[in-house]
Formats: C-alpha cells, structure tokens, sequence
C-alpha cells in the first residue's frame, strides 16, 4: 500500500526553505559521500571480523574529525554518541541528578528560562523526586542574567544548566562569565551547545563546562545523531557496552558518518560571510515595508543567522501556515512535534507579551539561501501580515 | 463549471465523515487545505481513546497526504475551552441541559475557524456535518436544509449558522446516505472507511459528564438538597441539581412509595430544590424560546405554522409560532 519511493517525489516539490534552525540542510559533503559510504560499510561495529574493524575504524575517524572540530583533538573519547540532542541533555542532567536522588539526598538544579524543551522537560521529571529547581532568569533582550547566580547557588546546588545559543532567537550566552560563580564549588555545570556548534567558535576546553551537547543535523548532519562531550562520571539511561558502557545500542555509525563530514565542512567565517549580509538585509527590509514589528534580541550578540520577529496584531499560527501555502517554510519558534504552537516561553521570559510571544516568526538562514529568495519572502510576508491584520481589524469592529 | 482556483479549508476530525468530504471536494478540483482543530491536550499519554485525539490528528494528515493536500493543526484549546466547556459548565449549573455540540458550531466551526480560512486566504470552508447548504441565486441568500439521510441529518445542531457563515460554507456529504460515505472512503483508499463514527460529547470521558463536572467545579457550587412535589412536600434528598434534567425518572432517591411515578419536572436553583411530579406535570403546550436565529429572517410575518423538534433524534411536531 506504501510505496516509499514514490513518496519521496513528492519531497521534489520545491519551497523556499528558511528553517535551518530547526534542521540545517545536508552540507554538500554529507550529500557526496553518503552513497559511497552505504555501498562500501555494512557491518555492526562491533563484530570482530574484517567488516566490523572497517565500521569500527569510521567510528573512530568521524569521532576524532568531530572532537577536531570543537579543537579538542585529544579528548574525542570523552564523545559520547547519542540520538539526539535531546537525549544529550537529559543524559547530562540524569548523571548528575539521579545518582543523587537515589542517594537520598535533596540535590539542587539551575537552570535558565530559555532553554530547549527537552531541559525544560527534565524540571518536571524532578518533581517529586526531592530535586529542588531554579531558574536562572533573561533580561529583556534574552541574555540569562549570570550575576543572579550569586542568589541561586546554595549549599545544596550540584548543577548548573545552561544554553549557549537561543534556538529560537539566536541570542547568545556570555558563558565566560558563568565559571567565577562556580570556581570552589562542587558544581557540575551543563552546556547546551546544540545551536552554536558550527555558528559561533564552541572551544569546549576554554569553557571549563564538564557536560556539552552538540546536536548532527544542525550543522548539516542526519537526523537521529547527537553528541554528548562529558568531563564528569555518566550515568546512562540505555545499558549495553556500546560507546565504552556510556549509551547502549548498535551505533548509528551512518549518521555519525555524517556528523563526521558535518563536522570537518564547518567553516565559521564562510557561515558568517554568507548569511550575516543576507540576516541583516533582510532585517531592514522587513522593518522598512511592514508597521509593527519588534526584532527579538535586537542590539545584542546574536549568531549570524537568525532572525526573530513579532508581529503587532497577528497570531504566528496563522502566518506561519499562510506562508507555507505561499511556498515558504519557516517556523514561529521551535519546532514542536505536535505541529501546534503555545506562546513562546522564551519571549514571555524576556518580558513580551501573551500576545507577542504568540506572534513571532523565526527565519533562520542556511548557506544555500540567496538574497532573490529573500526578496521574494519580503513581498509575500508584507501581503500575507496586510491581510490577516485587516481580518482582524474587521473582526473587531462593533457591528 | 470549473472550481479550480478556488481555496477551501476542510475542518478534519480524523474520522470518516470529514476525510471523504476533503476528498469529494479535492477530486471536484478545489484547492483543499486540511485543518484539525486540537481542542484538548495533546500529549498521547493522557489521552483515552474519544474523538480529537493525536491519533485522530494523525488519522487526519495521512488522508491529507493521500489526498496531496496540506493539512495543519490549529490550537484552539483555550477558545474551546472559553465557548464551549465554560458555556457547559456554566449552564448545567443553571439547571438548563447544554448542547456543547451546537455552541462548537456557533462559536467554533463556523467563526473562529472561517476567522482562520480567511487569514489562510480561503474562500470556503467545508465540514462533514449532513446537512444541506443551498446558495439561492435568486434571493441571493443561503438556504439550510436536511440531509438526505434521515438517520444522520444534522441541521439540528446548525440552527445558529449566520448567512454570512453559510454563504462560504460546504456540506457535500448532506447529499448523500452515509452508507455511500464508506464506501466512497473505500473507493478513495482511505483508511479511516472503516473508523467506527465518533459518539457523544468528544470532552466527556466514559464516566459521563457528571463526573466531568464534578472534576471541573468546586462542591460549594454544586450543593445537596431536597427533592420537593410541587406543592413543596419533601420527599427526599438530591446531590447537586446538575445530575438532573427535565424528564428525568431514574436515579432518584425518594423516601416515598411508587417512587418511580415520579419524573424531574423543575428546578428551584435559589433554595436548590428539584421539584418532581407526576408524567402529565410534563407536558406543555407552549414554550418561550429564546436565542432564536432567523437563517433567512421572515420579513413582515408575526406568526406562522411550523414543524419544531427538541431533540435530535426525535421526530418533529406540528407547531405554531408566534413573535411576542
């Protein structure tokens, strides 16, 4: 009843996509090589025959390739490999966490306003666990106010979570200021570094961090990939000898393939190069030719590539569909699995509106998009916000 | 005539009705656009197994993809919640029995949603309900009717339809026995021809909606109190007058003998009192009916014989009706 190939036709039909953010596009030598690759390796890394030593061999290369990348060329072993970011991040907060809990002790957690869902998830698995939860809170342009600390950290706090790069508005942690506040402590401290891996530098030794998480296909990887570097003891939440005992469950040595050709095409200068003229265009245009608009994050170190707007007077639900019918494909924050949008905790934590926080829009650029493309979007976002505000306008005339 | 350019947003539930609708309406040569509305949590884990599930959601966007039309979910929990479990709260704790059904098609369906098809630049939009809408090229108004199908009609629950609702409103399926719709879900290959049809109130959980209302309010306003004749004799106790309706036989504790002659007749909702009587209590010959909605308004006519109906599934009586 399937038919798989013919599905993939349809994947044919061409809109202009601004999400990648949300998933960067396969980088160029991701594309090239993989073809090769699914020809050429086929075997578990673990076996222990020719085939295996092979798979085991690119296990190793594209682990060193992406420790490499993060200039930490001789600690590839303290990768661990996951599915995702997310299981990265609740690895990192179970492995401190838990082994806590079950000791009968009241552990204490901090964390930002504006992390990704899959930390957010995690405060709510410490309910009724004992653990005890801060928030760290943003000032109004979406930076965590890190001298907070100081009122945070108590004797009981054992970890600190934080995100380095907001997903949904690009802003940008100032993380050298965090390690003062933990210096003597017995802090283990978190880092979140899924959207700044291959946007901004992510020098993991300069950080001092013991836990950060990358995430694959947001540098131009698979899907089903991420990253776990870690300096502290690991609890894992799969068992199996894979990964040296850390995550269990055969490798997914095609995506970590990919994250290793990801890894090696990262090329800041060019990024920054490519998008940050078009982010910055397309800005003035957009405050230029469309009334009532906020950008998010505005005035404040951001990553090159993203743009968060809210809109006076529209609902993102309503504009971000009426976009994809016009041939665009953007976001109004985060992804969400359930394909539904709630106001964005990260704007209402930077002190936005309800309203607001539910009419933004996110375009996040890759390298492969073009100002012509920009152009069009322009026109068609200025059409489409034009008429949804006059339905409403209408709709709230008395009658 | 050619529908080709024009856009219309099809309401999908996930069941059957809906899908073989946006399917008709797609195979007709319109631009369709699939829309769930989401009224409830979504979160798969905490749901049982009643209409507007994720997996009706799902259901909804593989007939989509069949169909090769995109399909959206829309978030329209808190409105839900505000127009119509408010609305059924509020009015079973004034004694009167709600129709949640015809409140979402009031304040849901036919206005935020076609609020939404014009922000999507729709020009139409389209449900699975059986009824009939007819645009009158003479009078240049839109006319609602029956469905062809007695067993399913239901123009009952859309008596509050604007003109301005109708006149960009599509019901294919009024034309058509429901038998037709499952095998037409057939004939169109998709999967949901054999989905069992959705029943009762889709916020109502198998406990029914007394238990509803008792997780939704406060004991305090839901108080016990005394079953009374109507001549004020006591006769026995009651446990919040929302467990009542008018017509009601069973489930009442009376302390008196052939208990059972005795029907809900009314409600003291000040002193909290269900009154009961016997079954000719019952019967009224004329009612005051408020709310009313005049889909194509009788100019100059003060009274007129007509044929009303009280439930849905009952038949219609012969009535007369005067304005006062």
């Amino acid at each position: 009843m399937h038919n798989l190939q013919q599905e993939f036709n349809l994947l044919q039909k061409r809109a202009i996509y601004l999400d990648a953010n949300a998933n960067y596009p396969l980088c160029l030598s991701v594309k090239n090589n993989l073809e090769r690759f699914i020809h050429g390796y086929q075997s578990n890394a673990s076996s222990i025959h020719w085939h295996g030593r092979e798979s085991k061999r690119i296990l190793a290369s594209s682990r060193e390739a992406i420790a490499s990348s993060l200039n930490i060329a001789d600690q590839s072993e303290q990768l661990c490999f996951t599915s995702s970011g997310t299981e990265s991040n609740q690895l990192a907060i179970r492995s401190v966490l838990e082994p806590l809990c079950l000791a009968g002790k009241n552990p204490h957690w901090i964390t930002t306003t504006v992390e990704h869902d899959s930390v957010l998830q995690m405060t709510k698995w410490c309910q009724g666990k004992g653990i005890q939860v801060s928030f760290l809170p943003v000032d109004k342009n979406g930076i965590p106010v890190i001298s907070a600390l100081d009122e945070l950290i108590k004797q009981e706090t054992v970890l600190l979570s934080t995100l380095w790069v907001n997903n949904e508005t690009g802003v940008i942690t100032p993380l050298e200021k965090v390690k003062p506040y933990l210096s003597g402590k017995n802090i283990s401290w978190h880092v979140d570094a899924v959207q700044a891996w291959g946007k901004i530098k992510t020098n993991i030794n300069e950080l001092g961090a013991d836990f950060v998480t990358f995430s694959s296909h947001k540098i131009g990887g698979l899907m089903g990939n991420g990253i776990l570097w870690h300096d502290a003891i690991i609890s894992p939440l799969i068992l199996g000898y894979q990964e040296k005992g850390r995550r269990g469950g055969t490798e997914n040595l095609l995506g970590i393939y990919a994250a290793g050709l990801a890894a090696q095409d990262i090329n800041l200068t060019d990024f920054t190069a490519k998008v940050l003229p078009l982010r910055e265009r397309l800005q003035s245009e957009i405050c230029k030719k469309i009334p009532g608009v906020i950008i998010n994050g505005e005035g404040v170190a951001r990553i090159a590539n993203t743009l968060n707007i809210s809109f006076d007077n529209i609902d993102s639900e309503s504009l971000v569909m009426a976009l994809d019918l016009e041939g665009f494909s953007l976001s109004a924050g985060s992804a969400c699995s359930s394909g539904t949008l709630k106001p964005s905790h990260v704007l209402l934590a930077m002190g936005r509106s309800k309203a607001h926080a539910l009419a933004s829009l996110r375009v996040s650029l890759s390298c492969s998009n073009t100002w012509n493309e920009l152009e069009k979007f322009i026109n068609i976002l200025e059409l489409v916000v034009k008429r949804i505000r006059e339905l409403k306008e209408e709709k709230s005339d008395p009658e | 005539m050619t529908q080709s350019n024009q856009k219309v947003l099809v309401a999908m539930s996930g069941g059957v009705d809906s899908s073989v609708t946006a399917a008709l309406l797609k195979n007709q040569g319109y631009d369709v656009i699939g829309v769930h509305m989401n009224l409830r949590d979504t979160n798969l884990a905490n749901f049982g197994s009643r209409c507007c599930s994720p997996i009706d959601a799902n259901d909804a966007r593989r007939v989509c993809d069949k169909i090769n039309a995109p399909f959206y979910i829309i978030n329209t929990e808190e409105v839900f919640r505000a127009k119509v479990i408010d609305y059924f709260i509020h009015e079973y704790l004034q004694s009167r029995t709600p129709n949640p059904c015809v409140e979402c098609n009031n304040k849901i369906k036919f206005n935020y949603l076609f609020q939404k098809a014009e922000e999507l630049g729709c020009d139409l939009v389209a449900t699975g309900h059986y009824a009939q809408v007819v645009q009158d090229t003479v009078s240049n108004s839109s006319r609602l009717f029956k469905a062809v199908d007695p067993q399913k009609d239901q123009s009952y629950f859309l008596f509050g339809l604007s003109q301005k609702a109708l006149q960009k409103t599509l019901m294919p399926l009024g034309g058509i026995p429901k038998k037709m719709v499952r095998k037409l879900a057939e004939e169109f290959g998709l999967a949901v021809a054999t989905k069992a049809d959705s029943q009762e109130i889709c916020f109502i959980e198998d406990e029914g909606y007394k238990a509803f209302l008792e997780t939704q309010v406060a004991p305090s306003l839901r108080p016990r109190g005394s079953v009374q004749t109507k001549d004020g004799t006591y006769i026995g106790e009651h446990d919040g007058l929302y467990r009542y309706t008018i017509g009601q036989r069973k489930g009442l504790q009376l302390t008196v003998k052939e208990s059972e002659q005795y029907f809900v007749i009314g409600f003291d909702t000040k002193r909290h009192v269900l009154i009961v009587g016997s079954e000719k209590d019952l019967y009224q010959s004329a009612l005051t009916a408020e709310k009313i909605n005049w889909i194509r308004p009788p100019k100059g006519i003060q009274a007129f014989s007509c044929k009303a109906k009280f439930y849905r599934k009952k038949r219609s009586y012969r009535a007369y009706l005067e304005y006062i």
